[in-house]
C-alpha cells in the first residue's frame, strides 16, 4: 500500500493546536461552571434569606389565618404572576398549603420526597422547571408561630433565568478572549514547531543531496537528540563510500581484465584472418567462429559493465541538446539491412524539430538497444513503428513491434537481466538478454521512465518518457 | 614507418606486432613501462601505441615524460580504461588519439595511418606526386591508372619519401623507419631498395622521381 507521507510540521501544529483548543475549552468550561456554582450559591443564600423573612412574617401575621397582609409591601416581587419569584407555605402536620405567592397561581409544584424527612430548622435546595424555565427553590422547616407547635415548610424559589443570562454574559466576554488566546497559541505553536524542527530541517536538507555520486557526511547538529542520528548516518555514508569505492575498483579491474582478454581474442583472430594466407578452410572457419564469439562476449561484457556502473552511480550524465530524428535515423540505418532481411514494414513518426536535453551518448545506447531488440524479435513480415511526441515539458518515445508468444504476464520480466522467453532463447541469436535491463537502468540514470505493454496481443510497445530537459 | 608498441599482454602484443609488420610497419614491442620509455626516448618513432596499466611505469607517466622531452612521435593510447575521465586525462596528458579495448584491428590500423598523415601534414589518404598516386589507406601505387606492385618495404620507402616530400631523408632515417636492424644490419640495403624502386617506377615512366643527394640521402622534390 502506497501511503502518502505526512508533513511533520503540519502534524505537530495540528496536535499542538488541538491540545490548545481542548485546554482552552476545558478552562472555559471550568470557569463557567465555577461561575455558575457561585451564582447558584448567591441565589441560594438569597432564597434562604427570603425564606427566613417569610418565617418572620408568618410569626407576626399568620395568626389563625393564612393570609400574609404585609406581604405585598415587603415581598412585592412575589405578588406578580409574571414575576420570577415564588413562595409557598405548607403545614407539615397535614400538608395543607397555607399560603402561596401570586406568581405561583395554580402551578402544581412537585415537591421532592426529601422534604418529608427535612429536620426542623434545616434547609433543602432543589431545582425544577416552572413555565419552561429553571427555578431554584429552598425549603425551610420552621415553626409558623413560636408559641404554637405548628411546623411549616417555607418554600421560596427564584427563577434561574437571570443566572443563565449572567453566565451568557460571562461567555460573551470570555469567548473573544478565548479566540485571541487560540490565535496566539497557534502563532506560538508555529514558532515553537518551526524552531523545534530546525535541526531536522537542516539534517533533511543535507540528506536530500546525498546520492551515489555525492556521499558527503552530514554536519553534526547541536541538538543532543540528533547527534546520534547524524553520527549513525555519517557512519553509513562512510561505509557506503567504501563499498562504492570497492565496487568501482572491482568494476575497473573486471573491465580491464575482460577487455584485455577479449582484445587478445579479437586481435588474434582478426590478424590471423587478415594475413593468414596459408590458413586452410577449417582453420579459417574456426577463427571466424571464435571472432564471432569474442564479439558477442564483448557485447555482453560491455552491457554488464554499463549495468554495474548504472547501479553503483558511476555514470555521470552530461547535458546535451539531442535532436531525436537524426539520432534515430542513424541508428535505424545500421539496422535496416537486418530489418529488410525479415521483410518487415516500418513506420517512423518523429517531428523534425523535436529535441530534448539529456546525455546524448546514453540516450543513443538506450535507443540502440530498443531498436536492436525490436528488429531481433519482430516477426517475419511484421511491423516496427516508432513515434515521438512532446507535450508541454514532457516527451515520450515509443517503439512497437509485432511479436508472437508473448503474454501480459511476461511483461513484468521483460526488463530483468538475462530474462528471455524460452522460445526466443532457442532462436540462436546473438542477444544476451541484457538489452532491456540496460535500457531501464540507463533510463533511470537519465531520470526517464520506461514501460512495456501489449497494445494488441501481438504488438509489443515500449515507451520511454520523461522531462524534455532533465536536471542531471 | 616505425611504431613502438608498449603493451603488457603478451598475446595482444604478439598479434598487433604481427599485423603491423604485415602492413609494412617496423615495430618495436615491449610489455614493461620502463623499457617502453627507454625505447620512446632512444628512437624516432612515427607512432607510439601505449597501454596505460603497465608494470614498472604506467602509460601516463611514459606519455608525460615523452612530451616533456619533446619527442615528436604521435601517441595512441590503447587502454581498457574507457570512462570519459580516463580519455580526457589521456588526451590532456599529450596523447594524439585514444582507442578503447576491445578494438577492431582495422580501426587500429586506420587510426595509426591517420596519425602518420597528421604527423606529416597530409589530410587525405591519397598522395599525388605528378602523375604518381600513392594511396596510404590501400597501400596501392599507380601512375596513369597503371598499378605498380611494390613489396611492403619498397612501398614504405616510397611512402616515407613522399610524406617528407621536399626534404632529404638520410639513409639512417630510412633504416630506422623501415628496416628491422636485427634482421637487416647491412646499410646498403637502403641503396638497393632505392635502386629497385627506381627501376619499378621507371617501368611506368617515372624513373627520376627519387633523387640522390650525395652523402646526405634521398629526396622526392
Amino acid at each position: 500500500m502506497n501511503l502518502k507521507p505526512r508533513n511533520l510540521r503540519k502534524q505537530l501544529l495540528s496536535y499542538l493546536f488541538a491540545s490548545a483548543v481542548i485546554v482552552f475549552l476545558l478552562t472555559e468550561l471550568i470557569f463557567i461552571e465555577k461561575n455558575r456554582r457561585s451564582l447558584v450559591k448567591i441565589s441560594d443564600k438569597n432564597a434562604e434569606a427570603y425564606a427566613l423573612n417569610l418565617v418572620a412574617m408568618t410569626r407576626d401575621e399568620l395568626g389563625g389565618t393564612t393570609k400574609l397582609n404585609s406581604l405585598d409591601e415587603i415581598m412585592r416581587e412575589f405578588g406578580d404572576r409574571h414575576t420570577q419569584a415564588y413562595f409557598l407555605i405548607i403545614r407539615t402536620s397535614d400538608n395543607k398549603e397555607l399560603e402561596r405567592s401570586e406568581s405561583l397561581q395554580n402551578t402544581n409544584l412537585s415537591l421532592p420526597a426529601a422534604l418529608r424527612r427535612l429536620p426542623h430548622g434545616r434547609t433543602h435546595f432543589w431545582t425544577t422547571r416552572i413555565n419552561g424555565g429553571p427555578v431554584r427553590f429552598v425549603a425551610l422547616r420552621e415553626f409558623a408561630r413560636p408559641d404554637a407547635d405548628e411546623e411549616c415548610l417555607f418554600i421560596v424559589g427564584f427563577s434561574q433565568r437571570y443566572l443563565w443570562k449572567r453566565l451568557q454574559e460571562t461567555i460573551e466576554v470570555t469567548a473573544p478572549i478565548l479566540g485571541i488566546g487560540l490565535i496566539a497559541m497557534l502563532l506560538l505553536s508555529w514558532i515553537v514547531v518551526h524552531r523545534g524542527l530546525t535541526p531536522i530541517r537542516k539534517l533533511e536538507q543535507e540528506v536530500r543531496y546525498i546520492s551515489s555520486s555525492n556521499l558527503t557526511p552530514v554536519t553534526i547538529p547541536q541538538t543532543k537528540e540528533f547527534v546520534g542520528v547524524a553520527t549513525t548516518l555519517n557512519t553509513i555514508i562512510a561505509e557506503l563510500k567504501k563499498s562504492f569505492e570497492r565496487e568501482r575498483r572491482f568494476t575497473a579491474n573486471v573491465a580491464h581484465e575482460l577487455r584485455t582478454r577479449i582484445s587478445e581474442m579479437r586481435a588474434l583472430c582478426e590478424v590471423a584472418l587478415k594475413y593468414g594466407d596459408n590458413l586452410d578452410e577449417h582453420n579459417r572457419s574456426n577463427y571466424e567462429e571464435i571472432l564471432v564469439s569474442a564479439k558477442e562476449m564483448q557485447a555482453t561484457v560491455m552491457n554488464l559493465l554499463t549495468l554495474a556502473r548504472c547501479h553503483s552511480g558511476q555514470l555521470k550524465p552530461r547535458r546535451d541538446i539531442v535532436e531525436l530524428q537524426p539520432l534515430v535515423n542513424s541508428i535505424w540505418t545500421k539496422l535496416a539491412e537486418q530489418a529488410s532481411a525479415k521483410k518487415i514494414t516500418f513506420q517512423s513518426d518523429i517531428p523534425a524539430d523535436l529535441s530534448i536535453v539529456t546525455d546524448k551518448e546514453l540516450l543513443e545506447t538506450i535507443l540502440q538497444n530498443l531498436f536492436s531488440n525490436a528488429v531481433s524479435y519482430v516477426t517475419e513480415h511484421g511491423l516496427i513503428e516508432w513515434r515521438a511526441r512532446i507535450q508541454i515539458d514532457r516527451f515520450s518515445f515509443s517503439i512497437s513491434n509485432t511479436v508472437e508468444n508473448l503474454s501480459d504476464s511476461d511483461l513484468q520480466y521483460l526488463f530483468e537481466p538475462f530474462w528471455r522467453k524460452d522460445k526466443v532463447r532457442s532462436s540462436g541469436d546473438a542477444h544476451s538478454g541484457l538489452g532491456l535491463a540496460l535500457v531501464q537502468s540507463l533510463a533511470e540514470v537519465l531520470g526517464f521512465t520506461v514501460n512495456a505493454r501489449l497494445t494488441t496481443p501481438t504488438l509489443l510497445t515500449i515507451t520511454l518518457s520523461g522531462k524534455t530537459s532533465q536536471a542531471l | 614507418m616505425r611504431i613502438l608498441l608498449v603493451e603488457d599482454s603478451k598475446r595482444l602484443q604478439k598479434s598487433i606486432s604481427i599485423g603491423l609488420r604485415k602492413e609494412g610497419f617496423k615495430v618495436d614491442a615491449t610489455g614493461d613501462g620502463n623499457e617502453g620509455l627507454w625505447f620512446a626516448e632512444s628512437f624516432d618513432y612515427d607512432v607510439v601505441i601505449l597501454d596505460l596499466m603497465l608494470p614498472g611505469l604506467d602509460g601516463l607517466s611514459i606519455l608525460r615524460e615523452v612530451r616533456r622531452k619533446h619527442r615528436p612521435a604521435s601517441v595512441l593510447i590503447l587502454s581498457a580504461k574507457d570512462t570519459v575521465e580516463d580519455r580526457v586525462e589521456g588526451l590532456e596528458a599529450g596523447a594524439d588519439d585514444y582507442l578503447v579495448k576491445p578494438f577492431a584491428f582495422e580501426e587500429l590500423l586506420a587510426r595509426i595511418r591517420a596519425l602518420i598523415r597528421r604527423r606529416y601534414g597530409i589530410k587525405q589518404d591519397l598522395i599525388s606526386i605528378g602523375e604518381l598516386q600513392i594511396n596510404t589507406a590501400t597501400r596501392k601505387v599507380s601512375r596513369r591508372g597503371t598499378t605498380i606492385d611494390l613489396p611492403p618495404r619498397e612501398y614504405n620507402l616510397l611512402e616515407l619519401l613522399a610524406l617528407r616530400r621536399g626534404t632529404v631523408v638520410s639513409r639512417a632515417e630510412i633504416e630506422e623507419h623501415i628496416y628491422d636492424e636485427r634482421k637487416e644490419p647491412m646499410s646498403n640495403v637502403v641503396d638497393a631498395a632505392v635502386s629497385s624502386l627506381r627501376k619499378k617506377l621507371g617501368e611506368v615512366g617515372a624513373p627520376s622521381l627519387i633523387k640522390t643527394r650525395p652523402k646526405a640521402g634521398y629526396i622526392i622534390e
